[in-house]
């Protein structure tokens, strides 16, 4: 029945692929992403910039690379139907929600850049879709379960798994609405469709990424804390 | 490259032990690499992968294709099967590694300055 409504879409680069090409939103909406984008990237530097310490440099640069490499693992879901770890909550969690998001943004570009993977055009909602939305959002939602859970220490995998889960869906949905306003396919339909095959692949991404950060916390518990450093201001 | 707290694994020769604080971020990359070379192999055995599924259902060409390609769909050019795409994955992970730091580098770089 998932394949079914997975097929409903004609339009879709794979209904799981949240890696739009060009073609597939207006450039009214494709422009108004850039937009939103570029602002919040913006925002995102600022912040990074006032709260980033260099001791999570290397972090920075292993985070992207994970996340890059994680992406490119298509994993099973059902009807010939695979889908892919966005790893937006897993960088926010690591490095805070605005380098996450950096890493986040990095990550497409290049995948549009070099690889040819999401068109250029389109590359602002495949950001915020990827990026930014369900980073910031789940990230939100990560820190308020961690309190209601007692503490970030005891909180962590439960709520990391939650946000991970929802940071999926909520990409889903932005994608969604970005092909509804585009008149690409019935928003209706594409939120039938989309929404019902990333509430499967939302399982996957929370898996990888409680097990990213139960390994992280086994090895090098360390990590968990370089989000919190602060540089000293002279 | 940067100042770590030592890693909490115990029964190490003491400079084995600074190494590892040092440069954990090489361990880092492996394991992305590792990834990634299990993406290729396991994307290479799967028909139901994304490409398959676009090109089964028709709609692969629905989007406009880019103008330009470097390393088109994470086949490395001139290489083929799973070592291209291993490779592919390998150059991905290098650029976005390199610029993060670089972004990680200017952004720190900027709040001194600042500061000072």
């Amino acid at each position: 029945m998932l394949a079914a409504i997975a097929g409903a879409i004609p339009l879709t680069p794979g209904p799981v692929a949240l890696h739009a090409p060009d073609g597939f939103l207006t450039p009214v909406v494709a422009a108004a992403m850039w937009a939103v984008t570029a602002v919040v990237l913006t925002y995102a530097v600022k912040k990074t910039n006032e709260t980033f310490d260099e001791r999570a440099i290397p972090l920075l640069g292993v985070t992207a690379a994970f996340v890059f490499a994680a992406q490119m693992f298509n994993f099973q879901v059902v009807g010939g139907t695979s889908g892919h770890l966005l790893g937006g909550i897993l960088a926010a969690i690591l490095l805070g929600p605005w380098a996450g998001t950096l890493v986040m943004a990095c990550v497409v570009a290049v995948q549009g850049l070099v690889f040819q993977d999401g068109g250029l055009v389109v590359m602002g909602a495949n950001i915020f879709n990827m990026g930014i939305v369900g980073t910031l959002g789940g990230y939100a939602l990560y820190t308020a379960l961690c309190r209601v859970l007692g503490g970030e220490d005891r909180g962590r995998l439960p709520a990391a798994a939650i946000a991970a889960w929802v940071s999926v869906v909520v990409a889903a949905i932005a994608m969604s609405l970005e092909l509804g306003l585009s008149g690409t396919t019935d928003l209706a339909v594409a939120l039938t469709a989309m929404v019902g095959i990333h509430l499967l692949i939302g399982i996957g991404e929370a898996l990888v990424t409680v097990a990213a950060l139960a390994f992280v916390r086994i090895v090098r518990p360390d990590l968990l804390r370089l989000r919190h450093l602060r540089p000293a201001t002279a | 490259m940067t100042e770590q707290t030592p890693p909490v694994t115990t029964e190490r020769p003491a400079r084995g032990r600074r190494l590892v604080a040092r440069y954990w971020w090489a361990g880092g990359l492996a394991i992305a690499g590792i990834v990634a070379a299990l993406a290729a192999a396991f994307a290479s055995g799967d028909p139901d992968g994304l490409d398959s599924v676009a090109i089964e259902k028709g709609f692969k060409g629905a989007g406009t294709e880019p103008g330009f390609s470097i390393i088109p769909g994470y086949v490395f050019p001139g290489l083929d099967g799973t070592v291209a795409t291993v490779v592919a994955g390998l150059v991905g992970i290098a650029i976005v590694f390199a610029l993060m730091l670089v972004v990680g580098r200017v952004l720190a770089r900027r709040r001194k300055n600042r500061a000072g």
